[in-house]
């Protein structure tokens, strides 16, 4: 259902919508940030917050807003039930698919405390990436305050929306706490935390939109963030600084700042991508420093860089947008925790079940040939349908012989515990589709 | 220039490849002071990572670059220097300590002292293999490095960090043994890396020195050069046949196919243009196969990516980096691969630049291809150590007039 302030426009025909980018927040937390986002919109972007509680869009003045399952829920929330929301995602499908169409990069902001961040956003990322579109997820972490139930929905609801988008950054609110001042209270939190996303998304957008000193390439970033969470969860962390020795000062900022484990996933991060918005006295040998500095902690990082220039920063003055992502393997430290993580199944809606879990490609030999579609629903019936045995979620061991071809009979070359004469494209487990 | 006497004398480098067995032969003479007069060459097949695996194969193999080289150059050879690699090469540093005597003031005494107290300790390691190279690092004085003789300096202590590189005895012996079974005298015998920076370091290019990599097929040799002194060298038993060996797995290919396409098509850093672009390969059997070029872009570029990788992390571990006036040199068959030095260039984060051969004597243009390069810094290299030996042995005046030149020089 969309209110009547939301004019409907078709992006493609219309010329003189020119929109590329579409900022959505979804649920309570993702409309907020949207909201104060909006107040200063930036050219080719358009400002969405989606939810089904009315009251909450109600208080949304500076984007449009879009209400969903009004049928179902009647203008109430999901009542933190993430399957609700997603039942409810899936039955105005239309209406998201109409609203991605056209754009280039969705950035989706989301709090994955609550019911309709976690259950929309999985639909609404999966809808955008079949469309072609780039998605960045900013998932919002509630504050450990917020119970263990609501840090539970998180996780389930980023796991979820980690296997449908592009990038992932995840922004644990209790992480701001750790440097804020002792008397600091909530709503200061959480207007610095909108303003680090605010200020995130317009540095990526203009860097991709505007003409750049050094810009970032739609198909660069497709290329390092493939589909499917591959990248697995990042994390975001913002500086500026001004006059001489700025890199330094913004250096020392990245090192100390909270959604960076006061440094540590920088150590750790196995791509980073770094947006540097600054004025005409940017210098080449302080790109270098930073690109030194970062080699000197992580020697191993994949560095990108976009570089934008901004009229309205003043002389001297400099700021860095800074996205860590981790490989698959490693879990964010965040996610590390000495109590076992509950499990609880989520069992998918009947009409959302998507198609079978593919076996994972082989390391070594190309995918056999597609089944015809006769085949696929014979194997359904049999497999997982009529006999209803097995779970269609359970893992697929690793059950790949690796042969060393010509050095089977060498002496082995060992570095850091791994046997080199493995071709390095199946140690990497890159896949050959 | 060197000196030498009135007769002609032949200079000889041999090279026990994985891929292939090299020979040149060079003479050396007042009127010509290195000219290539005969090169050799024989198919290697047992050969694994530079060590050889069956040395009768290899004996035949050798003596037909021989005969072959000979015969070009019309010529019997005699002493020669033989290049050593593989993966039993290894390098390690020690510093020996002098305390000053005579007033603080360094004095030659002290720095013949300090050399022999380097000598006298070389490490456990070194003693157990067997010493290929020692190489004298700038001299510290009072934690303060020395470039050029310290003589006449003032200072407490007197340190000599020394590299030392040693090979294993027994893969050395057999080279040694299949020489000698072939009345040729191993008199030479040098780490392949020591003779190609011994050879490239008066290159304009690495005047501030770099990093010398020899990407062969079994093992990529890497020395660390600053300011022509060797800081590091050392041996990755990973070369090209990985890389084939990579491309024959990963697109079910024989491995000479393999080889085949990698030497036509391989490239070092992925095209985007070479998405589903499929290409033709003729199996030996006559079949032809088609494998997806974007994969075997993506399994080269893993490989080679990696190996620079690895070189990288073994420098930082030694305390080695390379500044922004350094240069990569890639030389062997890998410099051959397409963007090879971009991707070199992006991981060492410094320029890359192709090999080539600085004028210098008379050498045939077939022997400038970066396939060359080894066997030619081998004859350059005993050509070099012929005319050492005009000058006496090693002695403590040399050592002294080592230093001394180097000062001159700077």
């Amino acid at each position: 259902m969309i209110n009547d302030e939301y004019q409907e426009t078709d992006p493609q025909t219309d010329p003189a919508s020119d929109v590329y980018a579409l900022v959505v927040g979804v649920g309570g937390a993702g409309g907020n940030v949207v909201n104060m986002i909006a107040t200063s919109p930036c050219r080719g972007v358009r400002y969405v917050a989606l939810d089904s509680d009315f009251l909450n869009l109600k208080r949304i003045q500076n984007c449009e807003t879009i209400q969903l399952g009004q049928k179902m829920l009647h203008g109430m929330g999901s009542g933190s039930n993430q399957e609700i929301a997603r039942s409810v995602a899936e039955a105005e499908k239309e209406t998201l698919t109409k609203l991605v169409n056209g754009c280039f990069v969705l950035f989706l902001v989301t709090g994955l405390g609550g019911g309709i961040g976690g259950g929309v956003s999985p639909v609404l990322a999966r809808i955008a990436a079949e469309a072609g579109v780039f998605v960045v997820v900013l998932t919002i972490y509630p504050f450990d305050c917020e119970g263990t139930d609501r840090l539970m929905n998180a996780r389930l609801g980023q796991d979820q929306i980690l296997k449908q988008s592009h990038l992932v950054i995840s922004l644990p609110n209790q992480l701001l706490t750790l440097k804020a001042e002792k008397d600091a209270n909530f709503i200061d939190l959480y207007v610095k935390s909108n303003q680090m996303i605010a200020h995130a998304v317009e540095s990526l957008w203009l860097n991709l939109y505007n003409p750049s000193i050094l810009p970032l390439d739609m198909g660069m970033l497709r290329n390092a963030f493939p589909s499917g969470g591959n990248t697995g969860v990042g994390r975001m962390a913002i500086a500026s600084a001004a006059g001489d020795g700025r890199i330094g000062c913004i250096w020392q900022e990245f090192l100390q700042h909270p959604w960076l484990n006061s440094g540590e996933i920088l150590r750790k991060a196995g791509r980073i991508l770094a947006i540097f918005t600054v004025g005409d006295d940017f210098k080449n040998k302080e790109m270098d420093d930073f690109r030194s500095r970062l080699n000197s902690e992580n020697p191993d990082v994949e560095l990108l860089v976009g570089i934008s220039k901004d009229a309205r920063f003043q002389q001297g003055e400099i700021s860095v947008v800074l996205i860590a992502t981790l490989n698959r393997t490693v879990r964010a430290p965040h996610e590390k925790s000495n109590e076992p993580l509950k499990t609880r199944e989520i069992p998918e809606p009947a009409e959302i079940v998507g198609p079978l879990p593919e076996r994972p490609g082989s390391t070594v030999t190309p995918p056999a040939p597609k089944l015809d579609p006769d085949q696929i629903i014979v194997k359904k019936g049999v497999r997982w349908g009529k006999l209803g045995y097995g779970d269609p979620n359970q893992g697929l061991l690793d059950l790949q012989v690796t042969s060393l071809g010509r050095f089977d009979r060498c002496e082995k070359t060992y570095f850091e515990g791994q046997q080199l004469d493995v071709p390095t494209y199946i140690r990497m487990k890159c896949e050959l589709r | 220039m060197w000196s030498f006497g009135s007769g002609r004398q032949y200079a000889t480098g041999i090279e026990i490849g994985t891929s292939k067995i090299c020979v040149v032969i060079a003479e050396v003479s007042k009127t010509h002071p290195f000219r290539v007069l005969g090169v050799g060459q024989s198919i290697s097949r047992e050969v694994r990572k530079g060590s050889i695996c069956d040395p009768e194969q290899t004996y035949a193999e050798l003596r037909d670059a021989i005969v072959e080289a000979e015969d070009n150059a019309n010529a019997s050879i005699g002493d020669v220097c033989i290049g050593i690699t593989g993966s039993n090469i290894h390098s390690v540093n020690s510093v020996s300590t002098q305390i000053v005597e005579s007033n603080g003031i360094v004095s030659e005494e002290d720095v013949i002292n300090v050399y022999h107290t380097a000598e006298d300790c070389k490490p456990k390691e070194v003693r157990n293999g067997m010493l290929l190279h020692r190489v004298p690092q700038p001299f510290i004085l009072d934690d303060t490095v020395i470039r050029g003789s310290p003589v006449g300096l003032s200072g407490d202590r007197l340190c000599l960090p020394m590299h030392w590189i040693y090979g294993a005895h027994g893969n050395i012996h057999t080279v040694f043994s299949l020489l000698r079974e072939m009345r040729l005298e191993p008199k030479y015998p040098v780490f392949n890396g020591f003779a190609l920076a011994y050879f490239l370091k008066d290159d304009e290019r690495l005047k501030q020195g770099g990093l010398i990599l020899d990407m062969g097929a079994g093992t990529t040799e890497y020395v660390f050069l600053q300011k022509g002194v060797i800081r590091h060298a050392g041996v990755l038993p990973i070369g090209g046949d990985h890389v084939s060996n990579d491309l024959a797995l990963g697109l079910k290919l024989e491995i000479s196919a393999a080889e085949n396409l990698k030497i036509s098509h391989g490239r070092a850093i992925r095209d985007p243009q070479a998405a589903n672009v499929q290409l033709a390969v003729e199996l030996r059997s006559g079949e032809r196969r088609s494998v997806r070029f974007d994969h075997m872009q993506l399994i080269m570029e893993l490989r080679l990516k990696e190996t620079f990788r690895i070189i990288r992390k073994i420098l930082q571990k030694e305390g080695l980096r390379l500044s922004p006036d350094q240069v990569v040199m890639i030389c062997g068959g890998g410099a051959c691969i397409q963007m090879i030095e971009k991707l070199a260039s992006s991981v060492f984060q410094v320029n890359a630049i192709p090999y080539a051969v600085r004028p210098y004597g008379e050498i045939p243009d077939s022997l400038k291809k970066p396939q060359f390069a080894t066997p030619l810094a081998l004859a350059i290299y005993c050509a070099g150590r012929m005319s050492g030996e005009k000058k006496g042995p090693l002695g403590k005046l040399r050592l002294l007039n080592f230093w001394k030149s180097k000062e001159e020089e700077e």
